[in-house]
């Protein structure tokens, strides 16, 4: 089948230059795009369901207590060098991530779930959990394997600085369908095809990953043919009629688990405003955001409802009660009941304090930018003066997980595969977590504790949806909208198919027009 | 002359420390850290972040972090980049070449049309040519150069495509469909070449413009003519001379200039310099990377700022020291 469609190069473009192609250490999505190509995992989630499929496992095995999982994996794999791939790999690999002295940023949740990983023969591994896990698969199971042979002898405190993690053709090596060339910094990376890949030879000569940190830059490379492939959510809403218009370019727009969200400072010693969420869901109230979607996005992406991403099977708007329509009236109703009155100056005011605040977003963001004007002039409209700020990315962050210096904050962001969301909502995710703003609901907590130990979809779907619907009427973080991902490619690419979970699983059988 | 060399030199060392503990001040007080993307990410733990941050030695008080890297910096040792783990001075050294590349030849294209025209409209002037002249230079040094790139890409790249005219590639040193050889790399250097060079290029046209006029009207040119040579003799012979030996001063002192601008320049085109390096690593908060190269451009400045005042003084024998 392979033989009509051999040879030439895809160039994708990244919008910043990858870290590492160690996947050990790995902790970004361009880093993460160029290892999916090199190495193989044990479990892949499946674009379509969003459930785990084996990738290297060809089957696995569940205890009745859910503590043991036992995989079995694929016969005749091999790593780039001809060596065999066996179980030990899996093995090493896991226990170079929850070893303290390697850089890997999963050691504390590793360390925190499994108690073991064995492998009694060269074609099983066995893991031992600490307690049920339900996202273990398709959160820690997807971790790309690296090669035992290669880097046993390595100290793990070295390990960020050996080649195999810096990229050397010949001791980079991964089981994947392609294999390490070469890593211009800065630049590109470029990979040639492993004929030897267990799911047979790849079509593609060679893939190379091009940094094109702007995207009106991407744009005109998308229509020179520099670039053949944007990546996923490569392209900005605003681009997409150009493209659009070329004809030897397809654009597809696709659900995600992407949403932007703003968030209030729960935390009383920073403010008091927020305390009651009166105020904070009548300033929701205010926002009409089928227009901002409709007139900011373009319509790509719709009104939140509910916390959970579109493309999630936990994604349940039906059974959310509180859904937040556009409605001014209810929205200066709710601020007069809770006794915030308009002083001379149009703003209101309770016990001498004005409802007025700083908006912090990130710069760099269009849609966040005018998303912040747009929410301003809402708020005006019923008393609330607002005023946003830009931040440049690295301050902006420290802003919000540092010193949570802040009174509303405006960003985009992306759930996982699995809708666990203990990461945003749950108290203990103050320290480290996404919970900048300190919101604390034991009930949420415990909902969230239940989630993970139930297997059981159906039932998992009804904790989340009961999670949603506290979470949403207490409204720590308002859902403003779940933007749809856009990725744009060259209509000489072919068998490539963008979506929200991953564009890899057929990467040897792309193929481009000579 | 030795002693004047010496002295220069000497004076060198606390300038280029000032510099550095300035950069590294700046670094730290932005807020951020190179471990940020791990920051507001669901896969790292706070353990995890802060065992990173320890291992890179971000935990450590700022004083100690600076000695630190001052006590290597004099065993000639700029660590290791706090992202990619890759030698500060390979990360520098490998981009250099290309920096060279487009600054050199940004320098050649300036001084090939600069001087011409400057020493044209300085003898003719008046002429129309002088006025178009002096309009494109006005308009030359007048125009951002940031500006000037993007509008360059949006005509030669865009739109000549679209137009079905031979385009020029948008970005980058070569082609990565199949590409690299000696053509396509000059086509890749054609547009970043000439938008870093238009800015040069109108402000020696001027200064040659205006340095040969003043030379037209000494006494000796007059001379010079009234013995019947003619006009061109005069200013090939004896003007040109006299007009120029003050441009190779300037040219000693715009070197630092045509790296700042490619940091604008080498952004816009994907041009893989150090430019472009300096911007990255500031963004991401490499301050070792950061360091490295403020210390290497302020190097390179200040021996371009002490080679054009030793060319001053062989220029001009009024100014030798003893």
């Amino acid at each position: 089948m392979a033989a009509t469609h051999v040879g030439g190069t895809l160039v994708q473009a990244a919008a910043a230059d990858a870290t590492t192609v160690n996947p050990i250490l790995e902790a970004d999505t361009v880093s993460a795009d160029i290892t999916s190509l090199i190495f193989d995992a044990v479990i892949h989630v499946d674009p379509q369901t969003t459930e785990p499929r084996g990738d290297m496992a060809k089957s696995w095995d569940i205890s009745t207590d859910a503590l043991t999982y036992t995989f079995t994996l694929q016969d005749g794999i091999t790593w780039h060098d001809g060596s065999p791939f066996t179980a030990d790999d899996v093995k090493f690999t896991y226990d170079l991530h929850m070893n303290a002295d390697s850089n890997s940023p999963h050691t504390a949740e590793l360390t925190e779930r499994i108690k073991s990983v064995e492998a009694p023969d060269e074609k099983t591994v066995v893991f031992t959990l600490a307690a049920p896990a339900s996202p273990f698969l398709v959160n820690n199971m997807i971790y790309e394997i690296v090669p035992q042979h290669i880097l046993q002898s390595v100290d793990p405190k070295a390990l960020a600085q050996h080649p195999f993690s810096t990229g050397k053709a010949g001791t980079t090596i991964g089981t994947g369908p392609f294999m390490f060339k070469e890593w211009v910094k800065d630049d590109h990376i470029t990979l040639e095809k492993y004929a030897g890949y267990w799911r047979g030879e790849p079509h593609l000569d060679s893939f190379s990953l091009k940094v094109v940190p702007d995207v009106t830059t991407l744009v005109q490379q998308l229509q020179t043919g520099e670039v053949d492939y944007s990546g996923r959510d490569g392209v900005d809403e605003a681009s997409v009629k150009t493209l659009q218009s070329d004809k030897s370019i397809v654009v597809a727009t696709y659900d995600s688990f992407d949403f932007t969200y703003y968030g209030y400072q729960l935390d009383d010693s920073k403010t008091t405003l927020f305390q009651d969420k009166a105020v904070r869901q009548a300033l929701f109230y205010a926002l009409d955001r089928q227009q901002m979607v409709e007139a900011i996005r373009f319509g790509l992406g719709s009104v939140a409802i509910g916390t959970m991403g579109v493309d999630s099977w936990a994604y349940t708007p039906d059974q959310i009660t509180l859904k937040y329509p556009h409605d001014v009236d209810k929205a200066n109703q709710m601020l007069d009941d809770a006794g915030w009155v308009k002083g001379d100056d149009g703003v209101r005011a309770k016990d001498g304090q004005r409802l007025a605040f700083t908006l912090h977003t990130n710069s760099g963001s269009d849609v966040n930018t005018q998303y912040a004007a747009v929410m301003q002039q809402a708020w005006k409209a019923i008393g609330v003066d607002c005023t946003p700020q830009e931040n440049e990315w690295n301050a902006f962050l420290e802003r919000l997980t540092s010193t949570h210096d802040f009174e509303v904050f405006l960003i985009g962001f992306s759930w996982g595969v699995d809708p666990d969301q203990s990461n945003m909502w749950s108290t203990a995710a103050y320290e480290g977590g996404l919970n900048v703003n300190k919101y604390s609901n034991l009930q949420v907590d415990d909902l969230l504790e239940q989630g993970i130990r139930e297997t059981a979809i159906p039932t998992r779907k009804q904790i989340y949806t009961q999670m949603q619907n506290i979470v949403v009427d207490d409204l720590p973080n308002a859902i403003i909208d779940f933007p749809k991902s856009i990725a744009a490619y060259n209509k000489r690419v072919h068998n490539l198919f963008p979506n929200a979970v991953d564009d890899r699983w057929n990467a040897h059988l792309w193929w481009v027009d000579a | 002359m030795a002693r004047y060399l010496a002295r220069r030199v000497l004076t060198l060392i606390p300038l280029l420390l000032g510099i550095s503990l300035v950069t590294f001040l700046l670094a730290t007080a932005t807020p951020g850290s190179p471990v940020s993307r791990l920051e507001f990410n669901p896969s790292a733990r706070p353990a995890d972040v802060a065992r990173i941050k320890a291992q890179l030695g971000l935990d450590k008080p700022p004083v100690e972090r600076y000695l630190d890297w001052l006590s290597h910096v004099a065993r000639g040792d700029f660590g290791l980049s706090l992202i990619t783990y890759r030698p500060v001075s390979t990360t520098i050294l490998e981009k250099l070449p290309a920096t060279l590349l487009l600054t050199g030849s940004a320098l050649c294209l300036s001084l090939f049309f600069s001087i011409p025209i400057g020493i044209y409209t300085a003898a003719r002037r008046n002429s129309w040519i002088d006025r178009v002249a002096t309009i494109v230079t006005t308009g030359g040094i007048a125009v951002p150069t940031f500006w000037l790139g993007m509008m360059m890409i949006m005509l030669f790249s865009v739109k000549f495509r679209q137009w079905g005219l031979p385009a020029l590639p948008s970005g980058g040193m070569y082609s990565l469909h199949g590409g690299g050889g000696f053509g396509d790399r000059l086509l890749h250097l054609a547009m970043p070449a000439v938008a870093l060079a238009f800015v040069q290029t109108a402000v020696w046209m001027s200064y040659v413009r205006t340095q040969m006029i003043e030379v037209l009207q000494a006494d000796y040119i007059r001379v010079a003519g009234a013995k019947g040579l003619s006009h061109w003799t005069v200013i090939g012979r004896h003007a040109l001379r006299n007009a120029m030996l003050p441009l190779i001063t300037l040219l000693a002192l715009d070197i630092p200039a045509l790296f700042g601008g490619a940091v604008v320049i080498e952004t816009i085109f994907a041009w893989n310099g150090i430019g472009r390096l300096i911007v990255n690593a500031t963004m991401q908060r490499d301050y070792t990377v950061v360091m490295g190269e403020v210390l290497i451009i302020a190097m390179i400045t200040v021996l371009a700022n002490l080679l054009a005042d030793i060319l001053y003084q062989l220029a001009d024998p009024r100014l030798r020291h003893g």
